[in-house]
């Protein structure tokens, strides 16, 4: 019993925390949070959507029509490197948000959680564009399953983003509100995690779908 | 009032924060280059180039950039090894997978079958050479 205590210490410390106070500082044994831990859980699960909606897209992206525009003819490339170039700006600025609030500078994690958001909100509006100017071309939701699959990865990847914004405004808010101190950072820093997993997805989406040679 | 010691302690902190952010914004621009390479593989004069390179040099930079955003921004070196390990480990399951079944179903048709292969299990292999090397197995402790 003694090596079970010596090798994993904070096994004691979460058990006697839950027996006894429900407080929300519950740590498991790998030393982060349960909320961490789960929001963790959480993106690797969505890992493997975001995988499966990929590789759909990767099998079915030739299957077009004689007629259909194809991939090549659609994709705007420039303008999708710029929201790119946005979105992953915001990871800076989400990131720069949670320093700001663990050195207790509510002013300017203010500050950087509505640029985040805007960042966040140019991006989505770019993508509504996009798949606009698609649509106005003949490429909708179910012309073929080239679009089919790539409208539901970029747009599932959107909503994302669209949840992501609502969070961070979430945040706002309650800052506005004196809510938001250093005491529970934890709580920007797990919606940071998500918001930079946004972020992640995308790198690989615009690699994959945008830029490998079609 | 503030003693010299607690002005000190003070100052310290606050060059401590600025080196944080530093780093951060130090990040962001790799990332924004990379990215900006990225982008140039698609003008036409690159684009002429052998299809194996652009996939591979689009590949390789695609995987840097999830790498620092997973270890710089969500702090996955900061946090317990084993995050670290399980995403790798995750990774290099799904890479092979995800192109072999991507390859049975006719995704860049004209690769050398070699190639394909080495596309594959390279990436994979040395990712998962780091990990069975950096393995110490017990508390899987702290970086």
């Amino acid at each position: 019993m003694k090596i079970v205590l010596r090798r994993f210490p904070l096994t004691e410390t979460a058990t006697t925390e839950t027996s006894n106070d429900h407080s929300e500082d519950h740590v498991s044994t790998l030393g982060v949070s349960n909320d961490k831990l789960g929001m963790w859980v959480f993106l690797g699960s969505d890992c493997l959507l975001f995988g499966g909606l990929i590789s759909t897209y990767m099998l079915y992206k030739d299957r077009i029509g004689p007629d259909d525009l194809g991939p090549e003819e659609m994709f705007d490339i420039p303008f999708t490197s710029v929201s790119s170039f946005v979105l992953l700006m915001s990871s800076l600025t989400v990131v720069l948000a949670i320093t700001a609030l663990r050195r207790n500078d509510i002013r300017r994690c203010r500050i950087w959680l509505l640029s985040t958001a805007i960042l966040g909100a140019i991006f989505v509006g770019g993508q509504v564009y996009e798949f606009t100017v698609f649509y106005r071309e003949g490429l909708g939701y179910t012309t073929n399953l080239f679009g089919t699959s790539f409208f539901t990865l970029t747009g599932f990847h959107g909503v994302h983003v669209s949840v992501g914004i609502i969070m961070l405004m979430s945040m706002y808010i309650q800052s506005m509100r004196g809510k938001l101190t250093s005491a529970n950072e934890e709580k920007l820093e797990i919606i940071g995690l998500y918001w930079h997993f946004v972020d992640v997805v995308w790198i690989v989406i615009f690699t994959i779908v945008y830029l490998f040679p079609q | 009032m503030a003693t010299t010691d607690q002005l000190t302690e003070s100052a310290e902190e606050n060059v401590s924060w600025v080196q944080e952010d530093w780093i951060y914004i130090k990040t962001a621009i790799v990332l924004a280059v990379f990215t900006a390479i990225e982008v140039f593989t698609y003008f036409e004069s690159v684009h002429q180039a052998p299809e194996w390179l652009l996939v591979l040099t689009l590949s390789f930079l695609m995987v840097i950039k999830f790498f620092l955003v997973a270890a710089i921004f969500m702090h996955l070196r900061d946090d317990n090894a084993i995050f670290t390990k399980m995403m790798v480990l995750g990774l290099c399951i799904a890479w092979p997978v995800y192109f072999v079944m991507a390859f049975a179903f006719g995704f860049l048709p004209d690769w050398n079958p070699i190639l394909k292969v080495m596309f594959l299990l390279v990436p994979p292999a040395i990712t998962g050479f780091w990990l069975g090397y950096s393995f110490k197995g017990g508390t899987g402790g702290h970086h």
